[in-house]
């Protein structure tokens, strides 16, 4: 999935979609509330690893909708049945 | 006696991908007298700016507190935060429940994950119809996508009953029963 169709997911999140950009803040910017943080948190586990968990430190990475497109992109790249722990 | 239904028992669930939810200790007590007074948490939560001391923290930490736990890290064990029930009424069957999360882990989802997790304990523990949540206005931001999907709703506003930052805020009450909490379960957060 490309970054325009990420902006696509986090659209269907957020309540002020207007002008979604790639630096929009997902809280200030689009108006994500802890619970959409954590709804697109797991959209980005069932998109990119089927549903393996994102470890909070890279929840606590993610302020932009960019931020959380690059896990997005490294959650993808997980091996499979590799450990949470060695990224 | 119904052995098989006894030993089709699940145990509650005390882990979600991201929290883990154990017993305060007294080795917690130093981490979360410090989560209580540091700001924000100290003018948005339970002392609302006022700074006890240590040892009074320790002392009214369990007061009124049906149970509680810590909210830690699975991975390093770190103190994210605390889950709290209180002001049980088991001839009412309902009690009140809040949540704190301080320091790095603000805003992070973090809290909402572990206190799924903790209103999902409480119901599997005892017979409520209802779990209440006193939220301040200035708060209020933090639970409308938990409204507007259901999961909360709105039980009373007492108005003009806080004062922060040189204005009065109201106080909602907000509550959740067991069927609005199978919403929040079917986001499947933290699996």
């Amino acid at each position: 999935m490309g970054l325009e169709d990420f902006m696509g997911v986090v659209s269907g999140i957020a309540t002020i979609a207007e002008s979604i950009m790639p630096e929009s803040r997902l809280q200030e910017d689009l108006g994500l509330d802890s619970l959409d943080i954590l709804v697109l948190v797991t959209e980005i586990e069932d998109r990119a690893t089927g549903g393996r968990e994102m470890p909070e430190r890279m929840v606590a990475r993610m302020a932009t909708v960019r931020d959380a497109f690059l896990i997005y992109c490294e959650m993808s790249q997980w091996p499979s049945g590799d450990s949470d722990e060695t990224h | 006696m119904n052995s098989e239904r006894a030993q089709r028992m699940i145990p509650p669930r005390m882990v979600s991908a991201r929290v883990l939810m154990r017993p305060i200790t007294p080795e917690d007590y130093p981490a979360l007298y410090r989560m209580s007074v540091t700001e924000p948490v100290n003018s948005l939560w339970r002392f609302r700016g006022a700074t006890p001391g240590f040892d009074e923290f320790v002392q009214t930490l369990f007061r009124g507190v049906l149970c509680q736990f810590a909210m830690t890290s699975p991975t390093d064990g770190k103190i994210i935060g605390q889950v709290t029930a209180y002001n049980a009424d088991l001839r009412n069957d309902h009690c009140y429940a809040s949540v704190c999360v301080g320091g790095e882990y603000l805003n992070s989802g973090l809290g909402i994950e572990g206190f799924g997790l903790f209103v999902n304990y409480l119901f599997y523990q005892w017979n409520f119809r209802k779990i209440f949540l006193e939220v301040a206005e200035m708060n209020y931001h933090n639970y409308e996508s938990g409204l507007a999907r259901g999961i909360f709703q709105i039980e009373g506003r007492l108005r003009e009953y806080l004062f922060l930052a040189g204005q009065w805020w109201d106080q909602l009450i907000l509550a959740v029963d067991r069927e609005s909490l199978e919403k929040f379960n079917s986001l499947n957060i933290g699996r």
